[in-house]
C-alpha cells in the first residue's frame, strides 16, 4: 500500500498522465507474478538436502561450511527448517532450528553440542551474516509471499525467453534491504537472479542462481548459488546435492527434542 | 574417582567392539587441546604454581540405527594437568542410547542436561554436577547416570528423570589454585544410602509464541556441597525452579528463580537477564549485543554462592568473519561488598580444525566475606589451542 502511495505521488509530481492506472497495474502484476512463484512450489511437503558454502575473500581465499537441512512445509504458514553444521570442525554438530511466519517475527533455536544447550536467539538478525558468509539470515529463510510487497517493472526477452523484472520491499523493518531487484524465469516462475540494495538504495550484492533442475516433476531447485558483495569484494557460492522429496518428515522432525538429538 | 571410571573404559570398548562386529560402523571424531595459563600472582597456599601447562582429550563416538531412532554416543574426557594431580582427571561425559518411539523419547546412560537462560551464572542447572577442576565458571558438568523418558505434547514437553547415582565435585588438589586453605575431608552424605541415593526430577517445558518457560522439580542430593566442615558435606533437598526468556525482536529477556528446602529450611534465589544485540553494526558485519544479569540469593554471604547479590555488566562481540571471531567480556559486581570479578573470553578459528582462545579472569578488591577470598590471587590468563581429529 505504502509503495502504491510512493508509486503515485511520483507520478503527481512528474504529472505523468495515466500513472494511477499503470501503479496500480504494476503492484498487482508484482504481486501475482510472486503468488504464482509461491503456488508452484506449493506441495513439496518436505525435503533434505546436503550443502556446501564456499566462502571467498577480496584475495580470492577460500574457505569452507558443510551444512545439512531439512524442511518441512506447513500448510497456512512459513516453513520449519533445520540446518545441522558438518563443518568446520569446531561447530561440528551445532543446529539451528527456524520456523518461519507469514507475517510477524520467525522464531529461532540454536543448539550447542558441547553444553547440551538450546538457546532460543533474536529473531531480529535478519541482516546478520549466516555463518560468515555473503548470505544474511533472511536471504537463506523460506521467501514467503508476505514478506515483501512488489512492483512489476518491465518484461525481458533474454534470448527468446520471457524474463519478468520487478521490485520488492521487505516488510519487516528489520531487514538489511531498501529493495531488491528480481529476475524471474517468465515460464517456470523461478528466480535466475537478485539484485539486492542495502538501506541506503546502494546495490550491495547480487544472488545469480545456477544448474536449475526439476525434482518430483514439479519442484525446481538451484544447484548452485552465487552472492557477490559488490561493495566488501567477497562472495559465497551456496553448492546444493542430494535433494530428497517427500521423505515422511514431520512436524516432530522438527521439535524442541529433535533439535536436542540433531547430528 | 579415576579407578571408579575405568571399568567404565572398559564397558565402552566392549561395547564399540560388539556394535562393530555388527557393522554398524558410526562417526568417530575428537579433540585434542593444549593450553597455558598464567597466574600474574603468588598463590596463597604454598605448592601453588603461577605457570600451569595442561591438555585435554574429548572423543566422541556417534552411532544411530533403526531408521535414526535409536542413538549411541560416547564422550570421553581426559585432562593432564601440570601441576595440580586433582584436575588431571577423567570422566564418562556421556555414554548414552536414546530410543525414540513416537511422542516418547527413552534416554538412558551417563548423560548431560542443561536447564536454564541465563549466561553468567547458571541457578537452575541442577541435573548434573559441576567439574569444577576444569573451569570456575560452572558451566563444565560430569556426566550423569540417568534413565530419562521425555514426552512431548502439545501442551508442552515433559521430562522425567531418574537419578541413581551422585557424583561429587570435583576439588583442585594442594599444586591447584582455586583451593582452600585446608585439605578438604572425603565427602559426607546427609542421606544414609550416600552417593546412591536415588534422586529424581519433573520438567516440563513450553514455547509459546515468543516465550520459552521451563518449570522443574527436584527431590534428591543437592549437587552444591556445604564446604564450612572442612570436607564436601552433601544435604538432600527438594526444589522448585522456574526459567523463562521471552525474545523481542533484538532483545532478550531473562529470568531464573528458586526455592529450596533443605535441612529444613527454605531460601529462594533468582535471576535476571537481557541482551540487546546490534546486528551489524555501522554497516559492517559485526554484531553487538549489550548484557545485563543480576544474580540473588536470600542467603546472603552465608550461602553456597558467591553470587548472592552481584551484577554482571558486559558486551559479546560477533565479528560474523570466516574465523568465526567471538569475545565476550565484563565485570561481575558484588553489591554487598567491594568484590568485583572481570571475565573474557575470546576465540577465533585458524583453518578449518584448530581453534585458538584466551580466557582471562581477574579478581580485585575480593572482600574477606565473600567466598571468592581464597582465591583472590587467582586471576589468571589462560591461552590454548584445540586441534579438531
Amino acid at each position: 500500500m505504502k509503495r502504491l502511495l510512493t508509486c503515485l505521488m511520483m507520478g503527481v509530481l512528474f504529472g505523468i498522465g495515466g500513472t494511477i492506472l499503470h501503479c496500480e497495474e504494476s503492484v498487482e502484476k508484482g504481486l501475482k507474478i510472486a503468488q504464482e512463484m509461491d503456488r508452484r512450489d506449493n506441495g513439496f511437503k518436505d525435503f533434505k538436502v546436503d550443502m556446501e558454502m564456499i566462502l571467498r575473500n577480496r584475495h580470492g581465499q577460500e574457505s569452507k561450511r558443510v551444512i545439512r537441512l531439512k524442511t518441512l512445509e506447513v500448510p497456512g504458514d512459513g516453513d520449519k527448517s533445520m540446518s545441522i553444521f558438518d563443518e568446520p570442525r569446531d561447530v561440528k554438530g551445532t543446529a539451528f532450528l527456524s520456523y518461519t511466519h507469514k507475517s510477524g517475527s520467525d522464531d529461532q533455536w540454536l543448539y550447542l553440542p558441547a553444553l547440551r544447550r538450546v538457546k532460543r536467539i533474536a529473531s531480529d538478525n535478519k541482516s546478520g551474516s549466516f555463518m560468515g558468509s555473503e548470505f544474511a539470515f533472511e536471504d537463506i529463510v523460506s521467501q514467503e509471499v508476505e514478506k515483501y510487497t512488489y512492483r512489476h517493472i518491465r518484461d525481458d526477452n533474454v534470448g527468446g525467453k520471457l524474463v519478468f523484472v520487478q521490485e520488492r520491499y521487505p516488510v519487516d523493518k528489520s531487514s538489511g534491504y531498501s529493495k531488491q531487484i528480481v529476475f524471474i524465469d517468465g515460464e517456470e516462475y523461478i528466480p535466475l537472479k537478485i539484485d539486492f540494495y542495502d538501506r541506503k538504495g546502494d546495490l550491495l550484492k547480487t544472488l545469480e542462481f545456477k544448474g536449475y533442475q526439476q525434482y518430483s516433476k514439479k519442484f525446481w531447485r538451484a544447484n548452485e548459488m552465487d552472492m557477490t558483495n559488490h561493495q566488501s569484494g567477497k562472495s559465497t557460492t551456496l553448492v546444493w546435492r542430494n535433494y530428497q522429496f517427500n521423505q515422511g518428515l514431520s512436524a516432530r522432525d522438527f521439535d524442541y527434542n529433535a533439535l536436542k538429538r540433531a547430528k | 574417582m579415576r579407578n571408579k571410571l575405568f571399568p567404565f573404559f572398559t564397558f565402552i570398548i566392549g561395547l564399540l567392539v560388539l556394535v562393530n562386529s555388527q557393522s554398524l560402523w558410526g562417526d568417530f571424531t575428537g579433540s585434542i587441546s593444549t593450553e597455558y595459563r598464567l597466574y600474574p600472582q603468588e598463590g596463597l597456599f604454598a605448592g601453588q604454581s603461577q605457570h600451569n601447562i595442561s591438555g585435554v582429550f574429548e572423543g566422541e563416538y556417534y552411532t544411530t540405527w533403526d531408521d535414526s531412532r535409536q542413538i549411541l554416543t560416547v564422550k570421553p574426557f581426559i585432562r593432564w594437568d601440570q601441576s595440580d594431580d586433582h584436575r588431571t582427571h577423567m570422566d564418562i561425559r556421556e555414554l548414552s542410547w536414546i530410543m525414540v518411539r513416537g511422542d516418547l523419547e527413552w534416554r538412558v546412560g551417563l548423560r548431560k542436561v542443561f536447564w536454564g537462560v541465563l549466561e553468567t551464572n547458571h541457578l537452575v542447572d541442577t541435573i548434573n554436577q559441576t567439574d569444577f577442576v576444569e573451569n570456575i565458571d560452572g558451566e563444565q558438568k560430569l556426566g550423569q547416570p540417568m534413565v530419562n523418558m521425555s514426552w512431548s505434547q502439545p501442551w508442552g514437553l515433559m521430562d522425567i528423570y531418574v537419578l541413581p547415582w551422585f557424583r561429587e565435585r570435583t576439588f583442585p588438589g594442594s599444586g591447584g589454585r582455586f583451593g582452600f586453605p585446608f585439605t578438604l575431608g572425603p565427602a559426607a552424605y546427609e542421606s544414609g544410602n550416600g552417593e546412591r541415593h536415588v534422586d529424581w526430577a519433573l520438567r516440563w517445558f513450553h514455547i509459546i509464541g515468543r516465550w520459552d518457560i521451563g518449570v522443574s522439580y527436584f527431590k534428591g542430593t543437592s549437587r552444591d556441597p556445604i564446604l564450612t566442615l572442612g570436607f564436601p558435606m552433601y544435604v538432600l533437598m527438594e526444589q522448585f525452579s522456574t526459567d523463562i526468556q521471552l525474545t523481542l525482536d533484538s532483545w532478550l529477556w531473562k529470568v531464573e528463580a528458586l526455592t529450596r528446602n533443605q535441612q529444613g529450611v527454605g531460601y529462594t534465589a533468582g535471576g535476571l537477564g537481557f541482551e540487546y544485540t546490534f546486528y551489524g553494526v555501522y554497516e559492517t558485519p559485526i554484531d553487538v549485543g549489550l548484557l545485563g544479569e543480576y544474580h540473588f540469593d536470600e542467603r546472603g554471604l552465608k550461602g553456597t554462592t558467591p553470587f548472592q547479590n552481584d551484577m554482571f555488566t558486559g558486551a559479546r562481540i560477533v565479528m560474523n568473519d570466516v574465523f568465526g571471531t567471538e569475545f565476550l567480556g565484563g565485570v561481575f559486581m558484588d553489591l554487598d561488598t567491594t568484590s568485583a570479578l572481570y571475565r573474557f573470553e575470546g576465540s577465533r578459528r585458524f583453518g578449518s580444525r584448530v581453534k585458538g582462545y584466551l580466557n582471562v579472569n581477574i579478581f580485585q578488591r575480593i572482600s574477606s566475606e565473600d567466598l571468592l577470598f581464597f582465591n583472590r590471587r587467582d586471576s589468571y590468563l589462560e591461552w590454548g589451542v584445540t586441534y579438531f581429529i
